[in-house]
């Protein structure tokens, strides 16, 4: 009977347009956005390859800061360059952005002689910007990498200095900052942690987010008509168990879920292969500016795991919008209901997303693991910078049983009796909060 | 001898402090075709539901077949169908399908299942739109599609709340012929509510008359009319509601 139950389900879902029309929307949306923000994209990649107008303030004033600054004008990436000695920083910015700077370098006092002591200085290049952009960023990667190797090259024509392979292939320490002279705000970091960090924070749970809400108000809806249009009391005098129904229903909705969710996955690696193929067509060096494939950063059991989490995430949202739909006596308080929960689940995703996992609490990142709808967003971040841990499986089966333990504990509101009750009481506090 | 197949004794429902039924207690014999009739908010539906197995009576007992309705409940589902008031369908469901789901509920044998859906696809007479979507289907089609899977599983009860309501007097009329036609062929006891005298008089050997959870009346149609020199069945409900409401 479970699979008449499931075969009933799936069909009256499955049938429906208004239940496909967001699945199809959501597998279009992500591409046209992965097109849109590519040609971005492509407008930015070729600002940061045409030559730039580079302000340098000579603090060191010695034969090594005169041999890069020569070597800067004549590498063709630089379009107007000046050479200042000033100190302040405020100052400095000032200059660049009145003169119309987009890079500015500051070789510190006492590079030369630190160089030469066989020790790394610091490097300090900021790009102007006018606002913030992950790709304009990238200026100050170009600049970095080519005064690195600049000083590398100047160190080996220099015989009385004692090298080390390391200090030749990485001989400073550069410090990348960007200025946004529109807000007056300087911001720290590293580009290629910026990139790598915004593609997997913030692409990962917006595609999460349009998976979770599909989901959760399609198997609230469809539970919630069965109220409305008593084909529950219908179902309820069956001779079949109330824990079959619900999971009837359960397996049905998150069968055309996963279909929707499939569409939508579909739709995000042609979003991530856009960007990769855009980045690597436009640059050839696009490695060294630390952009790489979303991909290349995970590895294959990872990216298995992540899918199955992905998955059982599904399971558990069709298995709280069940439960919601239930608690619903119509469509309108279903409706009510599901946008707060939709926060709150998505909420955890927020602070997923602009926090390190690194140097999370170990008991509150295994919480986060545990809860389905936090699991893919933490796991996503987590594998781009390490393997799978032992206990990944464990999250999973964890996951899988969260929904079981849902169903069954909603099936045990499933007497009618009860679910007048409570439905009375959801349709009294929703009066309340409208 | 007719042996008793629904026994209600002493049934008392509140809900939030509201008593919807108040000491009810009637029998219902085999082969009967019985009426409950009574103004809006009587109890008619909440007395369904208790012998539904759908709500908890808060004192007093129900039977079928013996089979208390609380104790009993799984085997009492297998014994009943329900049909209830304003019932929807599954929009994008075939009817064909749907008899077929409701068919594999109560029967585990492929061909007591075909043969039960054969059943209902004969009785509910739609030819070739048994395969169409149900959301295409008329308000009456729709409601001979509920009556009709209530019936074609061949019930020892069917419990059926106002299965006419809101329909026109063909698909009222058709509806009516079908429960009377099915009760004479399977014996199948019939449980009816409905607003319409007309209907309950023409279709119902025995009736039962609750007015504020309270049963006023009940015995076999004829002879209560008879009893009470009415015209009809109308009368005779407007003349009890009246004094229960005087």
């Amino acid at each position: 009977m479970l699979k008449e139950l499931i075969h009933k389900e799936f069909k009256d879902l499955v049938r429906d347009p208004r239940i496909w029309i967001p699945f199809i929307i959501s597998a279009l949306v992500l591409p046209l956005t992965g097109l849109i923000i590519s040609s971005g994209m492509r407008e930015s990649i070729s600002g940061i390859t045409t030559p730039s107008n580079v302000l340098v303030s000579d603090l060191d004033n010695t034969q090594l800061t005169k041999y890069l600054i020569n070597n800067l004008n004549i590498t063709g990436l630089v379009a107007k360059l000046e050479v200042v000695n000033i100190s302040d920083m405020e100052l400095l910015k000032d200059v660049a952005v009145s003169r119309g700077y987009e890079v500015i370098i500051i070789l510190t006092s006492g590079l030369t002689n630190t160089v030469l002591n066989s020790l790394r200085p610091n490097l300090t290049i900021i790009d102007v910007v006018k606002s913030v952009s992950f790709i304009q960023s990238l200026k100050s990667s170009i600049f970095s990498s080519l005064i690195s190797d600049l000083i590398g090259d100047y160190l080996l024509k220099t015989h009385n200095v004692s090298l080390t392979l390391d200090l030749v292939k990485q001989p400073v320490n550069t410090v990348s900052l960007t200025y946004i002279p529109t807000i007056n705000q300087t911001v720290v970091g590293s580009s290629r942690i910026f990139v790598q960090v915004s593609m997997t924070s913030i692409l990962m749970p917006i595609m999460f987010m349009i998976i979770t809400i599909t989901v959760l108000q399609m198997a609230a809806t469809s539970t919630a008509i069965e109220n409305e249009e008593k084909t529950l009391e219908v179902l309820l005098t069956l001779p079949v168990s109330r824990f079959k129904i619900l999971l009837g229903k359960l397996l049905g909705s998150f069968a055309v879920a996963l279909l929707g969710s499939l569409a939508s996955i579909i739709g995000f690696i042609i979003y991530i292969l856009m960007f990769s193929s855009i980045l690597q067509s436009m640059t050839p060096t696009t490695e060294e500016f630390g952009i790489t494939s979303i991909f290349s950063l995970i590895n294959f059991e990872g990216m298995v795991y992540l899918i199955v989490s992905l998955v059982l995430s599904s399971f558990a949202m069709a298995a709280l919008g069940v439960t919601i739909g239930v608690l619903s006596s119509d469509v309108r308080i279903a409706s009510t209901i599901s946008s707060p929960v939709v926060m709150l689940v998505v909420l955890p995703g927020y602070y997923i997303m602009f926090t390190d996992v690194g140097r999370l609490d170990s008991t509150l990142k295994y919480l986060l693991y545990v809860i389905p709808f936090t699991q893919p967003m933490i796991m996503a971040k987590e594998i781009m910078f390490s393997s799978p841990e032992g206990l990944t499986v464990l999250w999973l089966v964890t996951s899988f049983m969260f929904s079981l333990v849902l169903i069954l504990l909603t099936s045990q509101l499933l007497r009618f009796e009860k679910l007048v009750r409570v439905q009375r009481f959801v349709s009294r506090l929703r009066r309340g909060y409208t | 001898m007719t042996s008793v197949v629904v026994e209600v004794k002493d049934l008392v429902k509140d809900y939030d402090g509201f008593r919807a039924l108040n000491r009810v207690s009637f029998n219902v014999y085999e082969g009967d075709i019985f009426g409950l009739i009574g103004p809006n908010g009587a109890g008619k539906t909440t007395l369904f539901r208790v012998l539904a197995t759908l709500l908890l009576p808060t004192s007093g007992t129900a039977t079928i077949y013996g089979y208390d309705v609380v104790r009993d409940s799984g085997r009492v589902r297998k014994l009943i169908t329900y049909l209830p008031e304003d019932v929807g369908v599954y929009r994008n469901i075939t009817a064909y399908e749907y008899l077929r789901l409701i068919a594999k509920a109560y029967y585990t044998s492929s061909s007591d299942v075909e043969e039960c859906v054969e059943l209902g696809v004969k009785l509910l007479g739609l030819g070739g739109r048994i395969h169409d979507k149900m959301k295409t289907y008329s308000k009456g089609m729709r409601r001979r599609v509920q009556v009709v899977r209530a019936l074609m599983v061949r019930p020892k009860v069917a419990i059926l709340d106002e299965p006419t309501v809101g329909l026109d007097v063909i698909y009222s009329q058709s509806i009516r012929e079908l429960i009377k036609e099915f009760s004479r062929v399977y014996r199948t006891t019939v449980l009816i509510s409905s607003h319409n005298m007309f209907e309950v008089e023409g279709l119902c050997n025995r009736v039962a008359l609750i007015s504020k959870g309270k049963l006023i009346i009940e015995g076999f149609t004829e002879e209560l009319i008879s009893k009470y020199g009415v015209k009809n069945l109308e009368e005779l409900f407007v003349r009890f509601v009246r004094d229960v409401n005087a």
